[in-house]
């Protein structure tokens, strides 16, 4: 409700006017990869679980890329987790966050169009909200796009799913969840930067940091025990599919450092400074 | 009824002083001249006024409203045009008149569209194809489209043809005559000259004049020429009192008179002078005094 009386149609439509390109290129990137995944892998899967997946090196590997330990046997469940899994899914969910969170202020202020935009008589507190609308609502279409790019290559390759359609739904919102937090470090990295390139450098080294601690925590203890801090700990599609729990309680994590981060940003803009470089 | 109110205001980056203790007040219907040279802060006092830049020190006001905390309210009657204008590459005049009209929940259709065709602008072309002159019109039909009470300009008329210059000179004294105020940030001395009622002067961040144009040009002195009808004539006569020479020999004298031209013109009147001509009130030399 509070949110909504901070939006504004016209500054609504300006960010869409400026992002539902680059939505619409990671929306379909996301699709074809899944689609193709899905057509492509069950090909592969007997062959992996035969060789491959026997040496104990790629088992390990798997695992820190899982996140949890897997079998000798490669299961639907964990082939269908690629789709999800994959850093190339990753990377496209965070550089959609990243590219569309780090246009205000960072992006405006590099460009010299801040002034013009805050020359209208709205607060920064509707310029942050509005432009945070339109990225939740990009976020949900890019991941549900995803999403049906991943069930439409499952049925025509005809693999075996591993999870219900609710079950890779709550995949899918597990993922939006991470997208969303990525929106909220990225908001606030752009909140305290005069320049746009720092904030993405800034942001992308804090996630690259994060995928190799979860991926090494499987390789050493020390590293575990700092994993908890890693964004990508809590988005374990693995759990959702094989063991079937609930992603709720690793959202909640996901969406309170979002929304955390978010409110600092959003504090932080209201009450800096703001000079075009 | 004083438009804008600054008072004592400070703002400083780190160490640097943007502005320091400057206070100044704009009366309502008046085009206000603000002049200084590059780095005085000039750009600094007008961020603060349209809620970019919070005061170290002092405050300022627009109608009354506090800049920095009512900054959205202020906006709602303001037009501005930044000196280093930046629009979106992908917007169109007829794009950002639309949306600019959304924002402010004003349609501006029409009044955008009268200023485009005003200014001679195509209302369909894109910014990233715009010469930097048509930014500059598209960034005025911007800022006046709304019909703003008051107007701040920041360097207007910079990459405007002389024609153009005309039109928005004619089109801010139009604002001014229907109620509205105008703060002109101008390095351009004769334009301030032309158009401003008053002007406040900043060097270094602080404010070294705020005049009239009217109380500027009485202290501005004059320059005088004599030609004589012979050089013996000239070589005969006294000079007169109140007169600082700059050239005097053979048939031509020239100086700058200093206090009231009473003594010099009744001297005048006496000598046998071919040629006397009194030049107006040098403005430019004066605010290049106080800028330098």
């Amino acid at each position: 409700m509070l949110l909504a009386c901070e939006m504004n149609l016209g500054l609504i439509q300006k960010a869409v006017r400026e992002t539902w390109a680059s939505t619409l290129s990671f929306a379909a990137g996301l699709f074809v990869f899944e689609l193709l995944l899905g057509l492509i892998l069950p090909t592969f899967q007997k062959e992996f679980s035969e060789k491959i997946l026997q040496m104990e090196f790629i088992q390990r590997i798997l695992a820190a890329l899982l996140g949890a330990e897997v079998g000798k046997v490669l299961g639907p469940a964990i082939f269908s987790m690629i789709g999800w899994i994959h850093p190339l899914v990753l990377a496209l969910i965070w550089a959609h966050a990243i590219v569309v969170c780090t246009r205000v202020p960072a992006g405006e202020l590099d460009r010299g169009t801040l002034d013009v935009l805050l020359a209208l008589p709205v607060t920064r507190t509707n310029v942050y909200v509005s432009e945070s609308v339109v990225f939740i609502i990009a976020s949900l279409l890019v991941v549900g796009v995803g999403l049906v790019g991943n069930v439409v290559g499952n049925r025509i390759s005809g693999l075996e799913r591993a999870g219900s359609l609710r079950q890779l739904s709550l995949v899918a919102l597990n993922l939006f969840a991470l997208s969303l937090a990525v929106g909220g470090l990225s908001s606030f990295l752009s909140s305290v930067c005069d320049r746009r390139g720092r904030a993405i450098g800034a942001a992308f080294a804090i996630l690259l940091a994060s995928l190799f601690t979860s991926s090494m925590s499987t390789f050493n203890a020390i590293v575990k025990s700092a994993s908890v801090v890693s964004l990508l700990n809590y988005y374990r599609p693995y759990r959702i599919l094989q063991e079937q729990s609930s992603p709720l309680g690793d959202m909640m994590v996901l969406l309170a450092v979002g929304t955390v981060l978010w409110v600092i940003g959003a504090v932080v803009f209201v009450r800096r400074d703001l000079r075009t470089v | 009824m004083d438009v804008v109110t600054v008072e004592r205001l400070t703002k400083c980056y780190g160490r640097r002083v943007g502005v320091e203790d400057l206070s100044l007040r704009v009366p309502e219907r008046m085009m206000f001249g603000f002049l200084g040279p590059n780095g005085s802060g000039k750009t600094t006092a007008i961020r603060v006024l349209l809620g970019f830049l919070k005061p170290n020190v002092g405050e300022a006001r627009v109608f009354g409203f506090e800049c920095w905390s009512k900054s959205a309210q202020i906006k709602a009657e303001v037009g501005y045009l930044p000196g280093d204008l930046r629009l979106p590459s992908w917007l169109t005049c007829r794009e950002a008149v639309r949306l600019f009209g959304r924002v402010r929940r004003r349609d501006l259709t029409k009044t955008g569209g009268d200023l485009a065709e005003e200014f001679g602008l195509d209302p369909n072309v894109r910014v990233q194809a715009m010469s930097r002159g048509m930014r500059q019109k598209l960034g005025l039909v911007l800022a006046l489209a709304h019909q703003p009470r008051l107007l701040i300009l920041d360097e207007p008329t910079a990459s405007l043809d002389p024609l153009m210059q005309d039109k928005l000179y004619g089109r801010l004294r139009a604002v001014v005559a229907a109620g509205g105020t105008v703060l002109l940030s101008s390095h351009t001395l004769n334009e301030v000259e032309d158009l401003c009622s008053r002007v406040a002067i900043l060097r270094n961040g602080r404010l070294v004049a705020d005049e009239s144009l009217d109380r500027l040009r009485s202290q501005a002195r004059r320059k005088v020429t004599i030609r004589w009808q012979s050089a013996t004539d000239a070589l005969r006569a006294p000079p007169p009192d109140g007169v600082d020479w700059i050239e005097r020999g053979g048939l031509q004298w020239r100086g700058v008179v200093r206090g009231p031209m009473t003594n010099l013109l009744r001297w005048a009147a006496q000598q046998p002078i071919e040629d006397f001509t009194l030049e107006s009130p040098d403005l430019a030399e004066i605010f290049r005094g106080f800028y330098v």
